[in-house]
């Protein structure tokens, strides 16, 4: 609500009352005035009558006392005009019927009781009356008059009543005057407060204005200074302040522009940092961020998970606790501490290494500063486990080394197989066209044709090894029926080395895309080389399942209770030519040839050994033809 | 403003008479003679009235300016006033006189014009007014007023009304006959009786009809602030009828030796009215010559 509109609601209320009070009070004045003026005009009539009724009211002659009541009653346009004798009784009125009534009402009972003129206001037929009595007393004492008041002979009372209609449209008029006045005087205290209101209010309104404009962003305002009051120096502050906030206050559209670029780096943030978090959650290896400090600053899930670390550990943020958990971990965790101490003294600096925990696994270690800018303001670790891909590298250097072992003695054998065959077939001769008392040569003879023999089978693995790829058939067999087949040939030699045979076929196992001949070569080998492994005999295992590690494959376990293998030569079993055996007791291409069919098949071997205790091997192969390999 | 008019005739005639007056005498040997009780207004204005009706100017003398002279060719006199009707003359004048109320002269060269109304004009105006009418109260004093009474009574019973008179013996017996008459009447009538009107007794009137509701019917339209209403001839209709007479009289035609007045202003005081409650009817009250609002 605005000031004005209060004020005026203020003051229209007080003046309003002011008014009436007034208004109230020159009501009753002005009544006391003008009925005090009209009954002296009564009394004065009744005054210039009174000495001339002294005869009428003593005799009660009507027609004494008529004629003066009337000339009273024209002279002051009265109502009515009576006397009244001391009990009351009309002795003459205006209104000639009233002669002889007697009033015994309690306004004429009260006049009879005067002493001197006085008067009353009455309803007279509904009508506002001055009632106006004035006693009359008798000039001269009169024997005869018994009514006496104080000493004097009371004759009776003259009675005159007046309208007060004239009185009261007067009082109205009087009134209706003073309203008028004081709602003119009113109006104009109003408007001339009005005016020096606005006159005060414009540069409050100016002031409002540019208030307002400034809420609205526009800073481009300044009020008129008219005034060297304190509404002027208000203005003149107003001013100096629209200035500075001019000066130092962003626009909005600017400050808008810059919201809207805000949101949209804070979006392109976001975006990143979630590419960022994708990224960093996405990778198979473990990142590791830390401040210059030394303080973790991020870490992907699969640090925590390649490094094994609690999530109670990873959650309780103890860098120091998380730091001993690590290096416990490591089989050199000196090594490991020094590369760290040194990148810290040396920020700048890039590093790759790797380390090997005690439980084998093996981990690349990749560091490089972060910077913003030129700063440096961190470190990131990359770890990744190499352990597998570490394997597999040996594996195919294993391989490839095979295969050229495996092709050069395929070519060896091939030269020296006809030469072979020849010395054998003369040695057989020979040793046929022995007789008796060839005693000298028989041992010799007999012992080429021993070791010509030997080679002969010796020459014969080889070139079974180098047609491995020649002769492959693969189709749909039954790994079950394959598995008794073969263990049916060895089941005598078993049997003649007090060795236990085991079976434990699974049945969903039974059917792989396979070469027939190649499986049951491997499980042959693999069977000789644990029955050579138990000279005191033992229990030999065979077992087929659903590969649980490798899904799409089969597994072929082959378990011994034999000696078992040294760790050192775990490596080299399936190296051509090894072998433990005595010299003459293997050729050393038995579990060669294994690895080479395995691998023919698209599937793995692997084992595990444990001297005193025994020796598994392991034979994964595809229940399905596996995929041809990429040309090169 | 009605009343207005007569006025600026009378005015007119007078000064056109002016030198008439003064020399007293109407040059070619007039037949009539016109004398005055005195200079007052309504004896002008019947004179005006008597000249109108007549065609022409008569001598006209005035007692407040000395005896008349009536001239010797002149053998009709018309008097207006009292003072004027009782003038001794000479035996060859006829006398037509008017607007002397309490005069009475049995003679057979005499002929009066009355201030009254006809009785049934009169009657019959009032019922006009007061439709209500049934009795109508009437004090009175003058012998003369007698005849007209028994007019009155019989034009009452035409109307179904009746008549509650009192003759007074004194004027001061007012009051007390006015007591005897509160209740029995609805009405009062005023007659131009001289003995009975004056000042005091106006004002009883008055306040008594005030006072009581009771209409008061005033003899004059001059008093109508006084009464309720006024059912009077002008005067210059009296003069009209004066000059009728006067005419006949010469002419040798028989006449009535009293003369009613047919033709009445009606007067209504809307305000006593209103102080009596009595409601006048609109066309009553189109039908008024003055109205004292």
């Amino acid at each position: 609500m605005k000031l004005q509109t209060k004020v005026l609601l203020l003051l229209f209320p007080l003046a309003i009352t002011a008014g009436a009070l007034i208004l109230i009070l020159s009501k009753g004045a002005i009544n006391d005035v003008l009925l005090r003026e009209t009954a002296e005009r009564g009394f004065l009539a009744l005054t210039e009558i009174s000495p001339k009724v002294d005869a009428g009211m003593r005799t009660g002659e009507e027609k004494t006392l008529l004629p003066l009541l009337n000339s009273a009653h024209v002279q002051l346009r009265a109502l009515y005009v009576a006397a009244l004798a001391p009990d009351g009784t009309v002795l003459a009125h205006t209104n000639v019927v009233e002669k002889g009534r007697i009033y015994t009402d309690p306004d004429t009972r009260q006049i009879l009781t005067y002493e001197k003129p006085g008067y009353k206001v009455i309803d007279s037929k509904g009508r506002k009356v001055l009632d106006i009595a004035a006693p009359v007393w008798a000039k001269d004492e009169d024997f005869l008059l018994s009514h006496e008041k104080g000493g004097k002979t009371f004759l009776g009372v003259l009675r005159i009543g007046l309208s007060l209609e004239n009185v009261l449209a007067t009082r109205a008029m009087i009134l209706r005057r003073i309203a008028l006045i004081l709602i003119a005087t009113g109006g104009a205290i109003l408007l001339v407060i009005l005016l020096f209101l606005h006159k005060i209010l414009f540069p409050i309104r100016l002031l409002s204005d540019s208030t307002r404009k400034i809420g609205e962003g526009r800073y481009d305002v300044s009020v008129p200074v008219t005034t060297s009051d304190e509404i002027g120096e208000l203005a003149g502050a107003f001013n100096k302040m629209a200035d500075t906030l001019e000066k130092t206050t962003v626009s909005r559209n600017k400050l808008s522009e810059e919201v809207v670029e805000r949101k949209k780096a804070e979006e392109n943030l976001l975006q990143l940092l979630s590419l960022h978090h994708a990224t960093l959650e996405s990778t198979a290896d473990g990142i590791l961020v830390i401040d210059t400090g030394g303080k973790i600053v991020t870490k992907n899930r699969k640090f925590l998970q390649m490094w094994r670390i609690p999530d109670d550990m990873a959650a309780s943020e103890d860098d120091g606790k998380l730091l001993a958990y690590v290096l416990e971990q490591l089989t050199n965790p000196g090594d490991f501490t020094a590369k760290v101490t040194w990148l810290y003294t040396h920020p700048e600096e890039e590093s790759f290494d790797a380390f090997t925990f005690k439980d084998g696994r093996i981990f690349e270690r990749f560091s490089l500063p972060q910077r913003i800018g030129t700063r440096i303001v961190g470190r990131v670790w990359n770890f990744r486990d190499v352990t597998e891909r570490r394997k597999l590298e040996g594996m195919l250097l294993q391989s490839e080394k095979l295969s050229a072992i495996g092709q050069l003695a395929a070519g060896v054998a091939h030269e020296i197989n006809n030469p072979l065959g020849i010395i054998l077939g003369f040695a057989q001769s020979t040793v046929k066209h022995l007789k008796p008392g060839d005693e000298a040569l028989a041992l010799p003879l007999k012992t080429i044709e021993r070791e010509a023999v030997r080679c002969k089978n010796l020459v014969q693995n080889l070139l079974v090894f180098s047609r491995i790829s020649k002769n492959e058939r693969f189709q749909e067999i039954n790994l079950n029926d394959a598995m008794e087949s073969a263990l049916s040939l060895i089941s005598a030699q078993a049997k003649t080395r007090n060795v236990e045979l085991v079976k434990e076929l699974g049945a969903g196992s039974s059917h792989i895309h396979a070469d027939k001949t190649q499986v049951q070569q491997i499980l042959i080998n693999l069977a000789n080389n644990a029955i050579d492994a138990m000279p005191k005999g033992g229990t030999l295992l065979f077992k087929t399942s659903l590969s649980a590690k490798r899904p799409g494959y089969v597994e072929i376990l082959v378990r011994d209770t034999g000696d078992g293998i040294p760790k050192a030569m775990q490596k080299k079993v399936f190296e051509p030519f090894f072998t433990t055996k005595e010299v003459g007791q293997g050729t050393g291409l038995g579990l060669s040839l294994v690895y080479e069919i395995v691998e023919k098949h698209g599937g793995s071997i692997e084992l595990e050994s444990e001297e005193g205790k025994g020796t598994e091997f392991s034979v994964h192969l595809p229940i399905h033809p596996a995929a041809p390999p990429a040309k090169c | 403003m009605r009343n207005k008019q007569p006025w600026l005739t009378v005015l007119f005639i007078l000064l056109a008479s002016a030198p008439r007056l003064a020399s007293g005498a109407e040059p070619a040997e007039p037949a009539i003679a016109a004398v005055l009780s005195s200079e007052a207004g309504p004896y002008r204005e019947a004179l005006a009235g008597l000249q109108e009706e007549l065609g022409f100017s008569v001598p006209v003398f005035s007692l407040s300016r000395g005896e008349p002279k009536i001239p010797d060719s002149a053998r009709i006199v018309v008097a207006f006033g009292s003072k004027a009707a009782l003038l001794r003359r000479q035996d060859r004048l006829t006398l037509v006189y008017a607007m002397s109320p309490g005069v009475v002269i049995k003679d057979k060269n005499t002929f009066e014009v009355h201030m009254e109304p006809e009785a049934s004009v009169l009657l019959s105006s009032l019922k006009k007014i007061q439709p209500g009418l049934k009795k109508l109260g009437i004090l009175w004093q003058s012998p003369k007023f007698e005849a007209y009474l028994l007019q009155l009574r019989s034009a009452a019973a035409e109307l179904d009304m009746s008549i509650e008179d009192s003759r007074l013996e004194k004027t001061a017996e007012v009051p007390g006959r006015l007591r005897i008459l509160y209740g029995k009447i609805d009405a009062i009538w005023l007659p131009p009786d001289p003995l009975l009107l004056n000042a005091d007794n106006l004002t009883i009137f008055t306040e008594f009809s005030r006072s009581n509701n009771i209409p008061f019917f005033v003899p004059s339209g001059g008093l109508l602030e006084q009464g309720l209403a006024s059912v009077t001839p002008t005067f210059r209709e009296i003069g009209r009828l004066a000059a009728i007479a006067a005419r006949s009289a010469l002419t040798g035609q028989n006449q009535k030796k009293i003369i009613y007045p047919t033709r009445v202003e009606l007067g209504i005081n809307k305000a006593a009215a209103a102080k009596i409650g009595l409601k006048i009817s609109e066309e009553t009250l189109r039908q008024a010559d003055k109205i004292i609002p």
